[in-house]
């Protein structure tokens, strides 16, 4: 399937999709993640979040693991999820989507810094 | 915890199973972290967030099984249609006939609080009597003596000569008081309705028009208040117009009047002709309004022992005023538009499953692949459920064409529409028999198809047939029930169209001129004007008779029934009062058993004289001829000697039993009296179709009178028919419900058998290879047809006997155990197995054991 295809990407997935990006994290440290990369201005809630997760699975773009990253931390009754090839790909359209937007953007002067 | 877990039943069970969980983790954390009151946020929080991702779960699962479930249905057409029709059938049936059992039976009348509203009757429980009209003294007499009601109004039929614009018309309408319209709680559309000081005598009057009157014959003319119309030669001014939907008290009146009463009007306690409603007042229950209106009348009839001896007071709800036997029908259409829906859902559901079996490979291996069971259910659910609503959008379609001809069995009578109106409790009900089909047919397949391992697979088999197999035997004793039924009522009608009216129909018609008073008051004037009409009327080419008559029988009018006074004894039996031209039995063809008919020089200077009919005779002087016998009526004390024997005639009814009947001479009437029974309807019997003749008729009326418009044209074979409009609309709707059951009942057979066989062609193959002869594969099938049909037949025979008696009183004494009727029903179960058997047992006869047997 062509990543293409499946942009735009929902803001919620696209999210998820870097939380998992380094590592494979569970249900409760994704939110976390992206709680901390967006300055606490975005806090998933439950439903949106296992909703997202559930639909990404079936695109096929993250999986469940089974791997456990620490043992030491882990808490076996949690599920894992790990990014898949192709949603690295799809991460990787979503995010030059964005960065073309923004050279578009900074040419009409709509971004602070350098012309 | 516990409310968290109750919250997530709102998210689809597939989503539940694979996340709760996690999500009452996540829930956990945010409240172990709240601070302080914060938990009550995260509460609020996780209660929306829930619902919400309830909903939107649930909605793309839809989404996606409603894709899944078109793509099913286009994979295979033929099935889908099927499945698509026979749903919109019970859709259709169920809905059309609850359509109109809402609109007679249910739905509120269109008056203000129309549950208080109820009707007045006296009553003589000696002779059998409920519901009798009210004279006015009495009524009078009830609504100053009563306290259960707010409002008490009397009213009558009413009918007149409508002259002094353009064609001169015969208009029904109704005879009020004034408090009626406030009683009915209705506001007219236009103007205003009658004052109380417009109900005494002497007041200008006035008149009210319906809505359709003032459509048609003023063209919706705003401005037609005070205008001036003719009613039987005198003024009426117009006050108001009552808006669209009023039809009190039954859908012909056109108009309303004021009725008045002098002294005199309310001297007859035994002069009864009126109708009396009144509305209950508030925290009066009908109960307490019966007790009081007892009391009241058993101190009338203290107070006139006379004139009251056994007369009493029936009160009654306004909407419970319909005969027993309208409800009956009623009843028997929804118990057969329940069994057609019954039908077609097990039908559906047989169908399902056959196809279920077919799709076993593909649910097995998705549940071996991991796919929960309830998410399969839901999917082969939405399937079933695509399908009913597709049929049920087609069914509904189906019923609104169709309500137009269910709707001749609503009774003019009541104060409703002609037509229920589509509205949103037809849709209700359509989209309620949608869902109920789609659960009755979808659900059971579906369980029972994702039930069990892949390993189990092929032993649920036999099981499943024992099911399809009980579905069968329903649908063929539903059918049969049906038919049944259907058979007795065709047979009944037969029975009633066959009934000999007494008179002849053929080439004959009726019309009628109602003639005004006071201007025709003149017994002498009136009989000019008959005998003007006649004689022309006869010289008309090919006309052969005419004559007339107060009444025609089978008539709208039960016109004068009397007590005849005989040897000085009132009679217990009454009679019908005819007041006839000479003539008139030669023109209905109404045989002349002894004596003479009337003749012209009967008139008010001979002996009065009178022809009855044979029971008449029977009744009064049974064994004699009872020509020379002489007999009185109260009515004028006039005293009359028989001179002629006529034959019997059915004049109130074809299903009623013959009634005796007295014929007068008009020229003998007293002048200035008996105006209700001046002659009106004018018979026409001619060699040739009379109504050819009807604008010369108009004509011959117009040169008599210019301003006398005739009315209610009708031949005499229209007369008889009207008789039996209902129920043959009745018979036609049974009849349909029980043609489409038994092609449903015979395609089940079919469908089993097929099934079935397909099953077994392998163990068919090794027969035969056994040596097993045609005749014997044949008979194996074949047999197994027999039994599901008789044990279905059987069944549905015992069901028939039960609905025959129930329907007893629509069936004009057919017995519901006519023979006739239960082995009509029995061949036709015979036809039907045969039909739905013929095709399986050819292909198991067709089957070649080779090959049979290398597919194994």
């Amino acid at each position: 399937m062509n990543p293409e295809a499946l942009l735009p990407l929902p803001a919620a997935t696209f999210h998820i999709l870097l939380a998992v990006a380094d590592e494979d994290r569970h249900g409760y440290a994704i939110i976390g993640d992206i709680e901390v990369r967006t300055g606490g201005t975005l806090r998933l809630s439950a439903g949106t979040l296992y909703r997202s997760i559930q639909r990404m699975v079936e695109q096929d773009l993250i999986i469940e693991t089974d791997e456990r990253p620490a043992p030491e931390f882990d808490d076996e009754r949690r599920r894992y999820y790990r990014i898949t090839p192709f949603g690295r790909q799809v991460a990787k359209a979503e995010s030059q989507r964005f960065a073309s937007l923004v050279e578009q953007a900074r040419a009409l002067g709509l971004v602070p810094g350098r012309p | 915890m516990w409310f968290y877990r109750l919250l997530l039943w709102f998210c689809p069970a597939s989503f539940r199973e694979e996340y709760s969980r996690e999500m009452e983790g996540v829930h956990r954390r945010r409240l172990a972290q709240a601070k302080g009151w914060g938990w009550i946020g995260v509460w609020m929080d996780a209660i929306s967030d829930v619902v919400l991702t309830g909903l939107a779960t649930h909605g793309s699962l839809l989404v996606q099984d409603t894709r899944y479930a078109w793509r099913t249905a286009l994979r295979s057409p033929g099935f889908s249609l099927a499945a698509i029709a026979v749903s919109a059938l019970g859709i259709a049936a169920a809905t059309s006939v609850f359509s109109i059992a809402d609109h007679v039976l249910v739905r509120a009348l269109p008056f203000a609080d129309p549950e208080r509203i109820v009707k007045i009757w006296e009553s003589q429980p000696t002779r059998g009597f409920s519901n009798v009209d009210v004279s006015p003294p009495n009524y009078r007499d009830w609504k100053a003596a009563s306290r259960s009601f707010s409002h008490m109004a009397a009213f009558r039929g009413l009918s007149v000569n409508l002259s002094g614009t353009g064609e001169p018309e015969r208009l029904e309408g109704a005879s009020v008081n004034a408090s009626l319209f406030p009683l009915l709680g209705v506001t007219p559309l236009l103007g205003r309705t009658m004052l109380e000081e417009e109900d005494r005598p002497g007041a200008p009057g006035t008149v009210v028009l319906s809505y359709g009157l003032w459509q048609r014959r003023f063209g919706g003319d705003p401005n037609v208040l005070g205008r001036q119309l003719l009613f039987d030669g005198q003024a009426y001014a117009v006050i108001g117009v009552m808006p669209p939907h009023f039809n009190f008290p039954g859908r012909k009146v056109q108009m309303w009047t004021a009725m008045r009463f002098d002294n005199e009007g309310y001297a007859d306690r035994r002069n009864n002709f009126l109708s009396v409603a009144a509305r209950l007042r508030d925290g009066v229950s009908l109960e307490m309004a019966q007790q009081e209106m007892q009391t009241v009348a058993a101190r009338l009839a203290e107070q006139y022992p006379k004139d009251l001896e056994g007369v009493g007071v029936t009160v009654m709800r306004l909407r419970d005023e319909l005969t027993t036997r309208t409800r009956t029908m009623l009843n028997i259409l929804m118990a057969a538009a329940l069994f057609v829906l019954l039908i077609a859902m097990t039908n559906l559901a047989n169908l399902f499953l056959a196809r279920s079996a077919a799709r076993q490979g593909e649910i097995s291996v998705r549940l071996a692949l991991g796919a929960g069971r309830a998410r399969l259910v839901r999917q082969l659910f939405t399937e079933s459920l695509l399908l009913a609503g597709i049929g049920g959008v087609a069914g509904t379609a189906l019923a609104l064409s169709v309500i137009p001809l269910l709707a001749r069995l609503a009774p003019s009578t009541l104060p409703v529409a002609a037509m229920p109106s589509a509205d949103w409790r037809l849709l209700a009900f359509a989209l309620l028999a949608t869902g109920v089909t789609a659960l009755g047919f979808g659900v059971l397949p579906a369980l029972r198809s994702t039930r069990g391992q892949l390993s189990q697979r092929s032993a649920t088999g036999v099981q499943k047939d024992r099911v399809r197999r009980i579905l069968v035997v329903a649908q063929v004793a539903a059918s049969i029930a049906l038919i049944s039924s259907t058979g007795l009522l065709l047979r009944a009608l037969l029975k009633v169209e066959n009934t000999n009216p007494g008179f002849a129909t053929t080439h004959a018609l009726a019309f009628r001129t109602s003639l005004p008073m006071p201007k025709y008051s003149s017994t002498a004037l009136r009989e000019r004007f008959y005998q003007g009409v006649l004689g022309e009327l006869r010289a008309l080419p090919g006309v052969t008779q005419a004559s007339v008559i107060s009444f025609r029988p089978l008539g709208d009018f039960r016109g004068g029934m009397w007590a005849p006074i005989v040897a000085g004894q009132e009679s217990k039996v009454i009679a019908a009062a005819r007041f006839i031209s000479p003539g008139y039995f030669d023109t209905m063809r109404i045989p002349l058993l002894r004596g003479r008919d009337i003749q012209g020089s009967d008139d008010a200077r001979t002996l009065r004289v009178a022809v009855v009919s044979e029971t008449f005779v029977r009744e009064h002087w049974p064994g004699e001829s009872g020509l020379g016998k002489s007999f009185g009526v109260r009515f004028g004390n006039m005293q009359f000697t028989v001179v002629g024997v006529v034959g019997d005639v059915r004049f109130r009814g074809m299903e009623r039993k013959i009634e005796p009947v007295m014929y007068f001479a008009h020229a003998q009437t007293p002048e200035n009296a008996f105006f209700w029974f001046a002659p009106k309807d004018f018979m026409v019997r001619a060699s040739i179709d009379p109504m050819v003749h009807l604008p010369e008729i108009r004509r011959i009326v117009a040169r008599a009178d210019p301003v006398q418009p005739i009315s209610d044209v009708q031949a005499l074979t229209e007369l008889v028919e009207d008789e039996t409009a209902t129920r043959r609309t009745q018979v036609w709707v049974i009849a349909a419900f029980a043609i489409a059951a038994f092609l449903l009942a015979a395609i089940g057979i079919h469908g089993l058998l097929s099934f079935s066989l397909e099953q077994r062609v392998p163990e068919m193959g090794l027969r035969r290879a056994l040596g097993a002869q045609t005749g014997q594969i044949a008979a194996l099938v074949f047999g197994e047809g027999v039994g599901l049909s008789l044990a279905g037949s059987v069944l549905g025979l015992g069901v028939a006997l039960l609905l025959g008696r129930t329907m007893e009183s629509l069936l004009a004494g057919i017995s519901p155990y006519d023979p006739y009727t239960l082995s009509a029903a029995v061949g036709l179960a015979v036809v039907m197995t045969i039909g739905g058997t013929i095709l399986p047992v050819i292909r198991a006869v067709l089957i070649d054991p080779a090959i049979a047997l290398r597919s194994q």
